[in-house]
């Protein structure tokens, strides 16, 4: 993935083939954090109204990304070809979404791991430890971060 | 006749009232950003560049204190804005709270 062209208010981003059909297949999976996770407060001196407005807060900026990438997903034609690859186009409310929805594939996939560490070469899980059930989690996050990455690579450029 | 008492305004009410209000606006509550070992590092620099409005050196200090110290205090605010920073940096899987500020 690469940034194309950015203005005040959009950007061009280029995808490969692969890259278009692995966004395409990840999607899906959104919102794979439990609606849960997040807390109010760690010291407990807040309201539990503030907890209940926090997550109702929450649970609808969920159904909007959620809806957001229902909309990706049906209008397939956004993607337009360019050569052997392919142009999507996202205003800059767009890109904070894709960047939020991405993150959470990334962060559900590491929870629903058992939030392994990381080791010091940066990986979270050995080779070796990949099983049939583990490897859809284990994927999910390292292509969503492989592409949170060049995401931020490409915005930040400039900077 | 019996007198009708003059009406009373009730105190605790008017003190309550007032009471959320200074709550409201008054900086009593501290925003905080907990370490997790998940979070990409430019990612959390990128958010707190785009919620707090902070250009990058600021927002990498932030960044590296959460990194390095386990948590990092983003801002002291009223109860409103805290419950609106915290909700848009928990929007972007963020582990953000809001305390009371000692």
């Amino acid at each position: 993935m690469k940034l194309l062209s950015r203005d005040e208010s959009s950007c061009v981003l280029q995808f490969t083939t692969q890259e278009k059909d692995l966004l395409l297949g990840l999607l899906p999976q959104y919102p794979k954090l439990p609606a849960d996770h997040h807390q109010a407060s760690r010291s407990g001196n807040v309201d539990a109204d503030v907890q209940a407005l926090l997550a109702d807060a929450l649970t609808e900026q969920r159904e909007k990304n959620r809806a957001a990438a229902q909309s990706l997903l049906a209008d397939t034609a956004r993607f337009e070809p360019w050569g052997e690859d392919w142009l999507l186009t996202l205003t800059d409310a767009e890109i904070e979404w894709f960047l939020q929805v991405l993150n959470d594939l990334r962060v559900g996939s590491w929870l629903a791991l058992d939030g392994p560490q990381q080791d010091e070469d940066g990986s979270y899980i050995n080779f070796e430890n990949v099983t049939a059930e583990n490897v859809t989690d284990i994927w999910t996050m390292e292509i969503c971060g492989a592409l949170q990455y060049e995401l931020l690579k490409a915005l930040h450029e400039e900077s | 006749m019996a007198e009708i008492p003059a009406p009373q305004v009730l105190p605790e009410e008017e003190q309550a009232t007032q009471t959320r209000a200074d709550e409201t606006l008054a900086p009593g509550y501290v925003v905080i950003c907990w370490d997790d070992p998940v979070n990409l590092m430019d990612y959390v620099t990128h958010v707190f560049m785009t919620i707090f409005g902070w250009q990058r050196p600021k927002a990498e200090q932030h960044m590296l204190q959460v990194h390095r110290q386990g948590k990092s205090v983003l801002t002291r605010d009223g109860l409103e804005r805290a419950e609106h920073y915290v909700h848009r940096l928990q929007s972007y899987g963020l582990t953000a709270t809001l305390e009371r500020a000692e």
